[in-house]
């Protein structure tokens, strides 16, 4: 992309001074290349598209004279960035000849005081749920001047951290200096994950700073936010679905709606992941569903169960002896009678309904030997109401 | 009143058999069902006194819809439990028809969860579910009354 950038231009610049700019250039990507590998496995697909994009705001970023005869547009968004054939914006590989200059550990950001400003400024709305990951993105565009290269990265960093490790709950519920303290290091983690490098003296600074600004307290109605701010995080949280088949999918959100029923009726083993049964229980007991239990503060299910749940269902529709019934019907006393088609196992006794419409799940639980053949025999789930 | 010749060896002996015929399968479906239907029998009490607590609102429709799920997944729970150990109960005649009613309400539960989990059902009474209930509670004491 480097080459890209100024190849344009290059016919006004003496040799030196391609040099010069070649060698700036490719210091710095291998710089942020060091930093992505580093980033946690799990990670590696959003990691990408945000190293993506820092490539992108870093040469944005550098002097005048080379970015001012740049005349690519800025993208629309992340996602259609994230797009752009990898091949064409790595690395020039003829400049590559002849500098060779490495950074192996680069992996300490230091910051100075403008850019603790910057970086708490911007981690402060994201905490405060003002702003979502993408639009702090956004900002790091689109904001006051340039913002330099090492807060973007920290930002990048500390998002990335947030959306693969804990999901949602990354800053509302988990403590984000606790992350910055080391506790979720591999050392410290107690599940065996290794979830982030520690910081330096310098960053926990900044975090203690962040500290005082970020205190979260719940109000008179024991809410720690609002309804919209509660929507948006799930939504941005669980923005995702896995196909199950053609015609049936099950949404993130949905999943997560129904995680109580997933780990009774589907055997996962709560164990492996950063949240409690009670937790689960709590979500299944909240009245007004998954937004209620955010707004009052409860702990999202993590995004690997929401994956590995959704697995369970995939596996379970894949079986050798799951039956499939293509007109099924599921009576809600919201919707009506809706067409489903429903995915039953006799030996298991669970049972996973599809709407015909929207394709996303409706439920997936096992039941009861009784409920079970009287759903599977009459094709129906739950009754006309009075 | 469901008339029906169980025989706990037979049961027993399906059980344990591992490549079953169809007819066997069909057999062996129809003592599970006894079985399941056994243990709401035996804990028809606290389904009884749930409806009661509803309908003298003593409880609030979502309570009862959470704590009626968790009675039956208790049950459920002790079948596996029963089936696995080769654990097997003589069934009460009434018990698969008190079971039906149990599905019954297993039904507007499904129906009705769609509606407890929304956002806009927060402070409904959920009047449509209450009267449901006490349709089927009454047909319960009705049934229970029979000789």
């Amino acid at each position: 992309m480097s080459s890209l950038l100024y190849i344009s231009i290059s016919s006004d610049l003496t040799k030196d001074e391609i040099f010069k700019i070649d060698q700036q250039v490719k210091q710095n990507q291998e710089r942020v290349c060091v930093f992505i590998k580093k980033l946690p496995s799990n990670s590696k697909r959003k990691a990408r598209k945000l190293f993506l994009y820092s490539i992108f705001l870093f040469q944005l970023s550098q002097p005048v004279f080379v970015t001012a005869a740049v005349v690519l547009p800025l993208p629309p968004s992340i996602d259609k960035f994230s797009s752009i054939e990898e091949s064409k914006i790595k690395v020039n590989h003829k400049s590559s000849q002849f500098i060779n200059i490495y950074t192996p550990k680069v992996d300490k950001i230091k910051l100075t005081d403008n850019q603790i400003k910057e970086f708490n400024d911007l981690v402060f709305q994201l905490n405060s749920g003002s702003m979502s990951i993408d639009e702090v993105i956004l900002q790091l565009r689109g904001g006051d001047g340039l913002i330099d290269l090492v807060v973007i990265i920290a930002v990048v960093i500390f998002a990335n951290w947030y959306n693969s490790s804990f999901g949602a709950e990354g800053f509302m519920l988990q403590d984000p200096f606790a992350w910055w303290n080391g506790q979720y290091d591999s050392k410290s983690a107690s599940n065996g994950q290794c979830l982030s490098d520690p910081p330096s003296r310098f960053e926990r600074k900044t975090l203690q700073q962040m500290k005082q600004m970020c205190s979260l307290e719940p109000d008179e109605n024991g809410f720690v936010m609002t309804y919209d701010e509660a929507y948006n995080l799930i939504k941005e949280t669980y923005n995702g679905a896995l196909q199950i088949t053609p015609e049936c999918k099950i949404s993130d959100w949905q999943c997560a709606k129904k995680a109580y029923h997933f780990q009774n009726g589907f055997g996962i083993d709560l164990d492996s992941y950063p949240i409690d049964k009670k937790d689960l229980v709590t979500l299944q007991k909240a009245d007004g569903g998954l937004i209620r239990y955010v707004q009052r503060g409860g702990k999202l299910p993590p995004r690997q169960f929401i994956k590995d749940s959704q697995q369970k269902v995939y596996d379970f529709c894949h079986r050798e002896n799951t039956e499939i019934n293509r007109n099924a019907i599921h009576y809600s006393d919201k919707t009506g009678r809706t067409p489903c088609i429903m995915f039953f196992n006799r030996e298991t006794e669970q049972i996973a309904l599809f709407n015909k419409t929207s394709c996303d799940l409706i439920t997936a639980d096992k039941f009861r030997t009784n409920y079970f053949n009287k759903c599977v025999d009459s094709g129906q789930v739950g009754n006309p109401t009075n | 009143m469901l008339k029906f010749n169980y025989n706990k060896q037979r049961h027993l002996s399906l059980l344990k058999k591992k490549d079953l015929t169809f007819t066997e399968q069909s057999e062996l479906k129809e003592y599970s069902c006894l079985l399941d239907a056994m243990l709401d029998w035996e804990t028809k009490e606290q389904y009884i006194d749930l409806l009661e607590k509803l309908i003298s609102r003593k409880i609030d429709a979502f309570q009862f819809y959470i704590e009626f799920r968790e009675r039956s997944d208790s049950n459920g729970k002790v079948y596996d439990s029963l089936k696995a150990n080769f654990l097997l109960l003589s069934p009460h005649e009434k018990a698969k028809e008190f079971s039906n009613f149990i599905c019954e309400i297993m039904d507007c539960c499904y129906s009705y969860s769609e509606v407890f989990e929304s956002y806009e059902s927060i402070g409904s009474d959920h009047l449509k579910f209450r009267n449901n209930m006490e349709e089927i509670y009454l047909k319960i004491q009705k049934f229970l009354k029979e000789e």
